[in-house]
């Protein structure tokens, strides 16, 4: 495969990586301003230098962006990087374009021009955050809009208790897609019978009711709370 | 020629909405942004409900204006970009045109916009200084570091972005390193808050932190002067704050 990526940021230097591990015999373009930062980068992946004005379509067509079968969009400005995914899906039309989110707010912006996948770094460490803390306090990890579906993580308090309502929302709500049992120590999924508190359950929704469902669950919590169960 | 007109801001909910309606009136605008740098106090949805378009600062840095203006520009679409703060009190359709009117004409490609006052601390102390050692063209200019300014994509296009309060003076250098046009145009009064005095020594050390490294980049001074200089600066702002 042919992969163009933009943007030399600390992510930048580990997508490479993960790039020319996922596939060793691609060809890898890297597209800096600076010649002396594209060598570097591409060095890194033996891959092959292109510099030049980002958004200039000459620069993009040195790097073949005409025949690219993926297009990353990974600088540290989330405008350029929505200018880029633009030119290389609309003008280009290449196949896989993935753009970064600097910050996680920008990322419906990023979908809206064009982007296939938005890569969220802030998010990931935000919801890891949210999730640590989310003893009885379930919080919606929101995946990317073409997978249909969102994560809810708790930790509840009352693992039995919560468990079996949850188990019967699961048998009566289509939207409700899986429920998954993990040890926070070792990332292991458990049977619901081991469950014991600290556990994360994590509960797989249709993204178009994650946010009622949600409300649900944090309903069941308070119930759970007024039985003492 | 379409214009652009960027706004950064950062909790400006008391302004916001006024700017956009004014920036809306001036002929030729063809679309007003709004860079929010993580406002609490709901500016970004006053400014989206205003008809701006709003896209959010890609890094929160302190300072962070110009990730602001670099963000700003790289959302924009205009031939022309102005570059106005958001709380200015007295914000007309006049301010706005006199600034953008000499890329109208085809007179300059670059504009910055200048007051009636003196100017200020930072760019008489330290801007100036080092300009005339290493940019004596750009010493001319009354208010280097003036923040409402304009110029064409083209000339925005080779503007290596400083992140933070080094943009004003690097976007100028950038500019005229470039062999681009620049003037000055006087706006007549602005009413704004000013900002205090802690604030304007972290201003004056990146300032002068800009100046070094683009007179370092282009071969005017060595990187060991470069950092000697930085090194007695910083000193020398130091003293000052703490007194």
């Amino acid at each position: 495969m042919r992969h163009i990526v933009v943007g030399s940021t600390h992510f930048s230097a580990f997508i490479l990586k993960a790039i020319r591990e996922a596939d060793p015999g691609g060809i890898i373009y890297t597209v800096e301003r600076s010649p002396e930062v594209a060598e570097i980068m591409s060095k890194q992946i033996n891959g092959k230098a292109v510099h030049g004005l980002l958004t200039d379509p000459a620069t993009l067509e040195n790097a073949g962006i005409k025949i690219a079968d993926t297009f990353f969009a990974l600088t540290d400005s989330d405008a350029l990087n929505a200018n880029l995914v633009e030119l290389s899906k609309k003008i280009y039309s290449v196949p896989l374009v993935v753009a970064i989110s600097n910050n996680p707010e920008n990322a419906e912006i990023l979908y809206k021009s064009g982007a296939n996948y938005v890569l969220s770094p802030v998010e990931n460490i935000t919801n890891e955050v949210k999730s640590l803390l989310s003893i009885d306090r379930p919080s919606l990890y929101p995946l990317p809009t073409n997978m249909g579906v969102d994560l809810i993580i708790m930790r509840p308090v009352n693992t039995l208790g919560i468990l079996s309502t949850i188990i019967s929302m699961l048998s009566n709500q289509e939207d409700v897609k899986d429920l998954i049992a993990l040890s926070p120590s070792d990332g292991k999924m458990k049977n619901p019978e081991e469950t014991e508190r600290g556990d994360f359950f994590v509960l797989v929704v249709r993204k178009i009711s994650s946010n009622e469902i949600l409300k649900k669950v944090e309903e069941l919590i308070k119930k759970s709370y007024k039985r003492g169960n | 020629m379409e214009i652009s007109i960027v706004f950064p801001a950062k909790d400006e909910a008391k302004f916001i909405k006024k700017s956009i309606s004014t920036a809306k009136k001036v002929p030729g605008v063809k679309e007003i942004i709004v860079v929010d740098g993580m406002s609490s106090d709901g500016t970004p949805e006053i400014a989206s409900k205003s008809g701006a378009r709003v896209i959010y600062q890609s890094l929160l840095k302190y300072p962070g204006k110009g990730v602001a203006m670099r963000d700003g520009y790289y959302f924009s679409k205009g031939d022309i970009i102005a570059f106005l703060d958001a709380d200015i009190k007295n914000l007309s359709v006049d301010f706005i045109e006199k600034l953008i009117e000499p890329l109208r004409k085809g007179e300059a490609d670059f504009v910055k916009g200048t007051f009636g006052r003196a100017s200020g601390r930072v760019t008489e102390l330290v801007a100036k200084p080092l300009l005339r050692m290493f940019y004596p063209e750009l010493a001319k200019l009354s208010q280097p570091l003036s923040g409402e300014i304009a110029g064409t994509r083209k000339a925005f296009s080779v503007v290596e972005w400083e992140l933070g309060w080094g943009v004003d003076i690097g976007i100028v250098i950038d500019i005229h390193k470039a062999g681009l046009r620049i003037v000055e145009r006087n706006l007549g009064y602005k009413d704004h808050d000013m900002k205090p005095l802690p604030m304007l020594t972290e201003m004056a050390f990146e300032v002068a932190e800009t100046i070094l490294r683009k007179a370092e980049r282009d071969g005017k001074l060595s990187r060991v002067e470069e950092e000697e200089m930085l090194s007695n600066m910083r000193k020398e702002l130091g003293e000052v704050e703490s007194k």
